[in-house]
């Protein structure tokens, strides 16, 4: 039961004294900004998830052995319930460079690693037609209107029994390319026969290499030759020529900078398998697979699982979901939002000292009113209430101040990122780092009632502390006080 | 036989300061009747005061008891102890010790706001806060209600503390040198009111005093020294 004089008197020093002001600026700042961040954060995080999820198959059948091929795998997961589709990977890593008119001439085999025409890249071979069965990857292709088409690649072959093929430039632009990288081409186009693999690479990559379609690259690799079981194995050096053939753009900022999409056969070719070779094998590092829609991809992965590892000499296999293939990634990014959120936790503390600071200074300063409480008759936990009630008006209006600056702010951040911007070219949310078109907020219920109360709570906690001080004065020493 | 409203027995009150322990009163005895002014006479550090608070309920004596309506009040809780003190005494100090952020009609309803909660309070508002107008008019200050403890003058504070403590109606004043600090013509304005009272509501006063004069007007007179009362 709160007194109706401690009531009385908690609004009256709060209005007296402006310093608890501090106190609910305090707390309003530290929940506004708890909201702020953490609403930035998860829309950050859940676009980040997004495009991570957008480069993942629903499973993954990866740490497969050495020289593993994909028919046996193929046969056993295709009559796995629950499967709708599979396509095989082949995962390798080399160096793209460039040609340019410059590395030309006598110095056309020459390739200067320091140079920003060349870049580390990790080679994804696909089977185009069979890609798109499993992932969302022609989606991330960029189309005409954005510049680029990749070539043939949503096409239907017309020559199904040449799969390299299937992700060939047109001659034309492949002519139109090596002529400009200062490459031997014939007189006219139209006598002009495409010459490598297409390649694709990202947007990014794109622009910070100056790339055409049509443009020849080389990729430059190295693999092991010789007996399976180890005897007489020597590094090979590998140079192959491509074409470069499309952009794509997934937002998935580690694939984007990394990844190289070739033709499988083109990778298993330079990697010794050639098809048309007798002894070669159709050559596989991974196979994607998509899920049945309404199945638990838990239930499938175990079922794969299980028939994978079933198979001779793939016991040490792993079939991993869409999480589970970038888990690093998303722990890293998880992490990062922890890591803010103790920060935010640290504002919040300091807000509390001050709210206790606050009270404190107040109830030192109030002790001879503290007597005169007492010779009138009011009781301990009358006299602790007053300033307990101050830390509740307090806590009220900081948390709920800092709740409607939250959400307001959440509302308007992105105009108000424009306006500075266009006004004093500041970026609270830099869009060439962080590469999105406006800044991501996702408002989560539960954080949104969770940090009010907690700041409430806290608050109240902080309050208590000077309130019991003032309850546990003892008459006569605070009427005397000076 | 009349039972006191307020008694003394045998109390003995002593500080320690360090290792020692300093008597301040060695075994007072005191009754005071109802409607009775008692003036408490002593020189300085005889325990007039500290007589004063133990018999206020505001310290704890070392030994013996303090009596309300004849009734013992040794052993009580805090919390009873000021539930007690609300109900049956009243205190008017010296420097007046009025809350500095409270209006004069603030500072009398407070008593009245005290172990009431928001809600009782606000449906008993309107009968309350004309008993304190009436209060504070009946001590001449009907036209400085407003009025804040820094707005006012010396002998105003002194009876806006007057009229706080009449708002409970208690059994007994205790007045712990009313006029010390007024000027002389102040301090006869504000003692005449204290006799009004006692004639008029029958409240019985303990008034400490170095003034003559005024303990002359009192039914009774106690002297203190040394921690004891000597006639």
């Amino acid at each position: 039961m709160l007194q109706a004089s401690s009531c009385l008197l908690a609004v009256r020093y709060l209005r007296s004294r402006w310093v608890n002001v501090l106190g609910i600026v305090g707390v309003a700042v530290a929940v506004w900004a708890m909201i702020l961040v953490r609403a930035v954060f998860s829309g950050f995080i859940g676009n980040i998830q997004d495009d991570v999820r957008r480069t993942s198959t629903d499973l993954l059948v990866t740490d497969l052995p050495h020289d593993t091929g994909y028919a046996s795998l193929r046969d056993a997961i295709a009559g796995v319930d629950g499967v709708a589709a599979l396509a095989p990977r082949l995962r390798h890593f080399g160096v793209f460079h460039v040609l340019t008119p410059q590395a030309q001439g006598g110095a056309a085999q020459f390739v200067d690693f320091s140079s920003a025409s060349t870049a580390f890249v990790q080679l994804v071979g696909i089977d185009p037609a069979a890609e798109g069965r499993v992932s969302a990857q022609t989606q991330w292709y960029q189309h005409e209107h954005e510049r680029l088409k990749p070539q043939d690649l949503d096409a239907t072959p017309a020559d199904q029994a040449d799969p390299i093929k299937r992700l060939h430039v047109p001659a034309w632009l492949e002519w139109q390319g090596r002529r400009r990288a200062g490459l031997p081409v014939p007189t006219q186009p139209s006598l002009h026969r495409t010459l490598s693999p297409g390649l694709l690479l990202s947007l990014d990559r794109l622009y910070s290499h100056h790339l055409e379609p049509g443009f020849p690259l080389d990729i430059i690799s190295a693999r092991f030759d010789g007996q399976a079981d180890g005897a007489g194995k020597e590094t090979v050096a590998i140079r192959e020529r491509f074409t470069f053939a499309g952009a794509f753009k997934t937002r998935h900022r580690i694939f984007d900078d990394t990844t190289a999409i070739v033709p499988i056969e083109t990778l298993r070719s330079m990697l010794g398998h050639d098809f048309h070779d007798d002894g070669s094998i159709d050559l596989i590092t991974d196979v994607a697979i998509a899920v049945v829609a309404g199945q638990d991809p838990a239930v499938v992965q175990a079922r794969v699982r299980q028939r994978v590892r079933a198979l001779p000499g793939l016991q040490q296999a792993n079939v991993l979901d869409w999480v589970q293939q970038n888990q690093v990634f998303l722990d890293a990014v998880g992490h990062e939002r922890a890591m803010m959120q103790i920060v935010l936790f640290v504002v919040m503390l300091i807000a509390a000292f001050l709210v206790y600071a606050t009270l404190h200074m107040m109830v030192a300063q109030k002790t001879k009113d503290i007597g005169i409480l007492c010779a009138i008759g009011s009781t301990p936990r009358g006299i602790g209430a007053t300033f307990l009630t101050c830390g509740i008006v307090i806590g009220l209006i900081g948390s709920l101040a800092g709740l409607v600056l939250g959400v307001l702010s959440t509302r308007w951040i992105n105009p108000v990122n424009d306006w500075l911007f266009e006004n004093f070219g500041l970026e609270m949310f830099p869009r060439r780092l962080f590469d999105l078109p406006e800044i991501p907020c996702r408002l989560e219920p539960a954080w949104l009632i969770g940090v009010p109360v907690a700041a409430f709570l806290l608050t109240l906690l902080v309050a208590w502390l000077p309130a019991r001080r003032a309850a546990r004065m003892l008459p006569v020493e605070a009427l005397s006080y000076e | 036989m009349t039972t006191p409203v307020l008694a003394a027995e045998g109390l003995h009150k002593s500080y320690r300061l360090g290792r020692t322990e300093i008597p301040v009163l060695k075994g007072v005895d005191l009754q005071v009747l109802p409607g009775e002014m008692v003036a408490l006479l002593g020189m300085s550090g005889a325990g007039k005061s500290t007589l004063l608070h133990l018999l206020g309920l505001l310290d704890v004596p070392t030994g013996g008891a303090v009596r309300y309506d004849g009734a013992a009040t040794t052993g009580l809780s805090a919390a009873a102890r000021a539930r007690l003190r609300h109900r049956h005494v009243g205190f008017v100090f010296q420097f007046y010790h009025l809350i500095p952020e409270l209006t004069a009609l603030q500072n009398v309803l407070l008593g009245k706001m005290m172990h009431r909660s928001v809600l009782q309070y606000l449906g008993e508002r309107r009968q309350v806060k004309q008993q304190a107008i009436d209060l504070l008019t009946q001590v001449g200050l009907a036209q400085r209600l407003r009025h804040r403890p820094a707005e006012l003058s010396g002998g105003e504070r002194q009876r806006v503390a007057i009229a706080r403590a009449l708002m409970t109606a208690p059994r007994v004043i205790l007045a712990d040198e009313p006029t010390g600090n007024l000027d002389s013509a102040t301090a006869e304005g504000v003692i005449e009111l204290l006799f009004q009272i006692n004639q008029e509501r029958g409240i019985a006063f303990v008034i400490v005093t170095h003034n003559e004069d005024i303990a002359a007007r009192c039914h009774r007179t106690v002297r203190l020294r040394d921690g004891r009362v000597v006639n």
